[in-house]
């Protein structure tokens, strides 16, 4: 969602090390236990901040900037502190040594970092070779078009029922 | 005499290793998203059909990328789920191997309407895939294995024709050799005949013990 709300080269690169420096830091505070927060209100907030950046992505590229065009480290270090947590529940389900946690951390950390490197090295070459193949995708996934707002639509809606999913899951 | 006191140390350092398994159940939709690339078969499909259309035009290649991917999709919903068939891994490797020789011939010797046939049929292999993970939520499972193949065609195509343009014009083709090298050597081995002896262990033609009968 960052990739395609945020097309400035220089601030795309801080926002996500902004996102990267906020998960690690919840990461690590949550595995070592110094915030305790239930798992299932974490998933509702995460699939929430998914549909936040879909709104934002819904909105016109007009006059009025959009939050994450006004402070995309901001909105990159708070979606970051937000997936953190969620990481951090991953790695306790797959399991901390007890022996060697601030290098269990830093490999689990690394793996994370790797996995986000790869996915945006492989949505960008997708992109390129969509966009050599079909020139009008590009054009419909400029700032405004149409072809975006659907694509934001769709990420929204299935954000939006992830939150009624998650929170029907521990308020029912 | 440094190498050796860095060998020294290397023999040293290393404790008990604990090997687990790091992902767990992926569940379907990643399960399947993931597939092409622990499937060596369907990667090398996958690859091959890649390959020739790295050596085709633009525009052969705008409506056979979609063809291979709607035709992957199709077998696997129909043929793969609906009616339990997989492929032979005799015809997924005179498969490859046909892709493979394709891939190494100019354009002007693979019409269109050739190579649409060609990567349908390339795309039917490779969604019947003998190990593709059975569907316990379809939905997630079909959107899974669609974005998993067509990422994966279209990242290889990318790759391969920006090395095309850039580097050599040979890397389509070359790759396109291996790929049919593949499936020489995987159609060679699928000949092997299994027996399994009264110890059920089982062994193949040539004497060597291939897997326990538990298995």
């Amino acid at each position: 969602m960052l990739l395609l709300l945020i097309r400035n080269w220089r601030i795309l690169l801080g926002a996500v090390t902004a996102f990267t420096v906020a998960h690690s830091l919840s990461l690590g505070a949550a595995s070592l236990g110094w915030i305790v927060v239930p798992a299932p209100p974490v998933e509702a907030i995460v699939a929430l901040s998914i549909a936040f950046l879909a709104a934002e992505l819904v909105q016109p590229a007009g006059e009025e900037k959009r939050l994450t065009e006004r402070y995309p480290w901001a909105v990159a270090f708070a979606s970051g502190l937000l997936h953190g947590l969620g990481f951090a529940r991953a790695l306790l389900e797959v399991g901390l040594p007890q022996g060697d946690v601030p290098l269990a951390l830093l490999a689990f950390n690394l793996g994370v970092e790797a996995g986000q490197i790869l996915f945006i090295a492989v949505a960008l070459i997708a992109g390129l070779a969509l966009a050599r193949l079909y020139p009008s995708v590009q054009a419909q996934l400029a700032p405004g078009a149409a072809g975006l707002r659907w694509v934001a639509y769709g990420v929204g809606a299935l954000a939006a029922f992830w939150v009624v999913e998650r929170v029907s899951g521990f308020v029912a | 005499m440094r190498w050796s006191y860095l060998v020294a140390a290397l023999a040293a350092l290393p404790t008990p290793a604990v090997a687990h398994d790091a992902f767990g159940d992926l569940g379907p939709f990643y399960a399947n998203l993931l597939h092409p690339m622990a499937d060596p078969m369907q990667a090398a499909l996958a690859l091959g059909t890649a390959a020739f259309l790295a050596g085709r035009s633009l525009n052969t290649v705008r409506i056979a990328l979609p063809v291979f991917v709607a035709s992957a999709a199709l077998s696997y919903l129909v043929l793969g789920w609906r009616f339990g068939v997989t492929a032979a891994p005799i015809m997924a490797s005179a498969a490859a191997i046909a892709v493979g020789a394709a891939a190494m011939l100019p354009e002007r010797w693979t019409p269109v309407a050739a190579a649409l046939v060609l990567v349908t049929g390339t795309g039917a292999f490779v969604g019947l895939s003998p190990d593709q993970p059975v569907p316990s939520d379809l939905a997630q499972a079909i959107i899974g294995t669609l974005l998993g193949i067509a990422a994966f065609i279209l990242i290889a195509w990318a790759m391969l024709d920006a090395t095309a343009r850039h580097v050599s014009q040979l890397a389509p083709p070359i790759i396109g050799s291996w790929v049919a090298a593949v499936g020489l050597l995987a159609g060679a081995f699928s000949f092997q005949i299994e027996t399994t002896d009264a110890m059920g262990v089982s062994t193949s033609r040539d004497g060597l013990s291939v897997q326990g009968a538990d298995q």
